[in-house]
C-alpha cells in the first residue's frame, strides 16, 4: 500500500482540543472539520488538498477520546500521520477508522513543510520525494496491519466473522 | 510467572492463565459506556456494519456533557441516544459524569473490564477494574462483538507512602506525577498505585489518582481492592467478587515512590497539565473565573473541602466561582452554601461548553486538562488545582495557597 502526498508540520503534543475543539463537535462532519487544528493553526482546512500528510511531535491526539478528531482529519482530506508518538485513544481510533498512524521521530524531525512525500506502509519506509532522503519505520504488529490494509476494522471484522461462518 | 493486577485482569478475560506485555489478545469486555458525544460515530460505525443489535447486557449509554442542551445541536445529540437507547431496552442515564456515575451506582466491580468512550473512563480503575477508554467506532465493535483486542500494558507501579498534610489532595499527588514525569511518560501503560497512603485513600481520592492517570498518557489507572473497596460494595450488597492483586514480584517497568508527607499545593499552568509548580509561585495572579467539578474532582471529598475553606467567607467580586457536582447523588448530598453557582452535574464547564472563557481570562481548576483553548478562547489562561487551592483563589480573587487558611 503506497500513498503519495505534501507534508504540513506540526509540533508536540498536539491534543484533540487543538485538532477539534469541542465547540464544533456537535456539529456535522462536513461543518466542523473545516475547524480542524484552529487553535494552533487558523485557516488550516482551506490549504489541505486530499492526500497530504501530517508531520508532527510527540503525544499527537493526547486528551480527549471524542472520534471527531479522526473524522475530522479523514474528512479534511488528510491521508496519513507520521509522529514522534501518538497518544493510545487517537492511535487505535485512527486504525480502526482505517488511518495510517506510522512513529518515526527522525522523518519527522527531517522532514519540512511542503516536502512530496512517499509512504509505503508494506514495507516500512518513507521516502522524501524532495529531499532525496529516506526512513524506515518499525512495521506494524500484525492485526494492526490487517487491520489498515482491510481500510478499517468495520471491514476487518465484517470478513472476519464471514470466514467463521464458512469455517 | 507473577503477573500485576492489570495483566490478570486481561488473561481471565482472555480465557487464558497468562499474558505478558506487549501481547496482542481477545478479550471479553464486561461493560462498553457511550456518551451523547460519540453516539453519532457511534451509531455511523453500527450502520456500515450493517446491524444493530448492541448487547443489552453489556452496554450502558449516557448523557453527560450537553446536559440540559444549551443548542440545537445538542439537542439533537441527545435525541439521538435517548431514542436508541431506550426504543432498544438499553441502560440510560442522563444528568451525571459517567466516570463517577457508573462506580457510584455500584455498576463496577473488581477484576471487570470495562471501556467507555471517555478519555476519563479510567477513574473506574479506583474499584480494581481494568477501565481504559476508547474511540466511539472501536465502541461500536465491542458493543456488537463477544471480544475484541487488546494490547497488554506495561505497569508503572506508584508506591505512596506517609501522610497527605492538610488542603493537600489526591489532585496534588496527580500534579506532582504530573510535573515530575510529563504528560507522556505512561503511553500505553497502566499505572498501580499502592502503598500505606493509598490503602488510607477514600473511595473519592482514588477516583482523583485513576483519573489523572489519562494526562499520564496511561491506559489504564488502578487500585487493588482492599478493606475501603468492600466497605463500598457492601452499599450495593455486592459481596462476592474476584479479589485480584498483583503478585508482589510481577515486573514492573518502572516503580516511582512518592512521599504524601512531603507534598505541597501545586498547580499546573497554561497550556499544559505536565506545567507543575508550587501555589506559591504563580500566587497573586488575578483569577476571572474558578470551577470545582468534572470527571476527577466533582465529588463529595471535594465538596467537602471546599464547604470547610469557603465556611463564613464570601467569594471575591471579581471571581465567578463555578461548582459541579460530578453526578446527581453528590448533588444532592451537597449542601454548598458559599457563594458558588452550582451548575448541573455534567462535563461542560471543563469542556468549554458552558461559562466559555473570554481572551485574556484566566481560571483555575480542578478539572483534568488546561489544553490552549480547551474551556473557550486560546487566549485565556487555564490553571489546574486542587479543590482546595481554587476554593482559597475564589475567596481572595487572586491564586491563593490553601495554608493561608490552615
Amino acid at each position: 500500500m503506497i500513498l503519495q502526498g505534501k507534508v504540513w508540520k506540526f509540533g508536540d503534543e498536539i491534543d484533540t482540543d487543538i485538532i477539534i475543539p469541542g465547540r464544533y463537535i456537535e456539529l456535522s462532519p462536513d461543518e466542523y472539520k473545516k475547524h480542524i487544528m484552529e487553535p494552533v493553526r487558523p485557516d488550516f482546512f482551506p490549504l489541505i488538498r486530499a492526500g497530504d500528510f501530517i508531520f508532527a511531535g510527540k503525544g499527537f491526539g493526547m486528551g480527549s477520546s471524542r472520534g471527531h478528531a479522526v473524522v475530522a482529519l479523514q474528512k479534511a482530506g488528510i491521508h496519513a500521520i507520521v509522529a514522534h508518538s501518538f497518544a493510545r485513544i487517537f492511535y487505535r481510533s485512527a486504525v480502526n477508522d482505517g488511518l495510517p498512524v506510522i512513529e518515526c521521530p527522525d522523518a519527522s524531525d527531517q522532514t519540512d513543510e511542503g516536502d512530496l512525500v512517499t509512504i509505503d506502509l508494506s514495507s516500512g519506509a518513507i521516502k522524501n520525494e524532495t529531499k532525496g532522503t529516506k526512513f524506515l519505520f518499525r512495521p506494524f504488529p500484525e492485526l494492526v496491519r490487517n487491520i489498515l490494509f482491510a481500510g478499517g476494522g468495520v471491514a476487518y471484522f465484517k470478513e472476519l466473522s464471514k470466514q467463521g461462518r464458512k469455517g | 510467572m507473577p503477573m500485576t493486577i492489570t495483566e490478570k485482569i486481561l488473561a481471565k478475560a482472555a480465557g487464558v492463565d497468562r499474558v505478558s506485555p506487549g501481547e496482542i489478545i481477545t478479550c471479553k469486555v464486561d461493560l462498553i459506556c457511550i456518551d451523547e458525544i460519540q453516539i453519532a460515530i457511534f451509531k455511523d460505525t453500527l450502520d456500515k456494519m450493517g446491524t444493530d443489535a448492541v448487547d443489552k447486557e453489556r452496554t450502558v449509554f449516557v448523557v453527560d456533557h450537553f446536559c440540559p442542551p444549551t443548542n440545537l445541536h445538542q439537542a439533537e445529540a441527545n435525541k439521538l441516544i435517548r431514542d436508541f437507547a431506550l426504543s432498544r431496552g438499553l441502560l440510560f442515564f442522563e444528568g451525571s459524569i459517567k466516570d463517577q456515575l457508573l462506580w457510584e451506582n455500584g455498576l463496577i466491580r473488581p477484576g471487570m473490564v470495562l471501556v467507555a468512550t471517555d478519555s476519563h473512563i479510567t477513574t473506574c480503575g479506583a474499584l480494581g477494574a481494568f477501565a481504559a477508554p476508547f474511540g466511539p467506532s472501536e465502541a461500536a465493535i465491542m458493543a456488537v462483538q463477544d471480544s475484541y483486542w487488546f494490547k497488554v500494558p506495561e505497569t508503572i507501579r506508584c508506591e505512596i507512602t506517609g501522610r497527605l498534610p492538610p488542603f493537600v489532595t489526591a489532585k496534588d499527588i496527580g500534579l506532582y506525577l504530573l510535573g515530575q514525569k510529563g504528560t507522556t511518560f505512561a503511553n500505553y501503560k497502566a499505572i498501580e498505585f499502592c502503598g500505606p497512603a493509598v490503602s488510607d485513600f477514600s473511595m473519592d481520592a482514588r477516583t482523583t489518582l485513576c483519573n489523572m492517570t489519562t494526562e499520564m498518557g496511561a491506559k489504564n489507572g488502578i487500585v487493588a481492592p482492599d478493606s475501603v473497596t468492600e466497605a463500598f460494595l457492601q452499599k450495593w450488597g455486592v459481596k462476592e467478587y474476584p479479589v485480584i492483586c498483583s503478585d508482589s514480584d510481577a515486573p514492573c517497568s518502572e516503580t516511582i515512590k512518592v512521599n504524601a508527607s512531603a507534598l505541597e499545593p501545586l498547580v499546573a499552568s497554561p497550556h499544559s497539565p505536565g506545567n507543575v509548580f508550587p501555589v506559591m509561585e504563580v500566587e497573586g495572579t488575578k483569577i476571572d473565573q474558578a470551577f470545582v467539578g468534572s470527571c476527577g474532582n466533582g465529588n463529595m471529598d471535594d465538596l467537602r473541602i471546599v464547604a470547610q475553606i469557603l465556611k463564613g467567607k464570601t467569594v471575591h467580586p471579581r471571581t465567578r466561582f463555578i461548582i459541579t457536582p460530578a453526578s446527581r447523588a453528590v448533588h444532592l448530598q451537597a449542601l454548598v452554601t458559599t457563594g458558588a453557582l452550582v451548575s448541573g452535574q455534567t462535563c461542560s464547564v471543563c469542556a468549554g461548553l458552558e461559562a466559555p472563557l473570554l481572551a485574556g481570562e484566566v481560571c483555575i481548576t480542578a478539572s483534568p486538562r488546561n489544553f490552549k483553548g480547551r474551556m473557550g478562547s486560546p487566549e485565556a489562561r487555564i490553571y489546574l488545582a486542587s479543590p482546595a487551592t481554587i476554593a482559597a483563589s475564589a475567596i481572595k480573587g487572586i491564586i491563593t495557597d490553601p495554608w493561608e487558611f490552615k
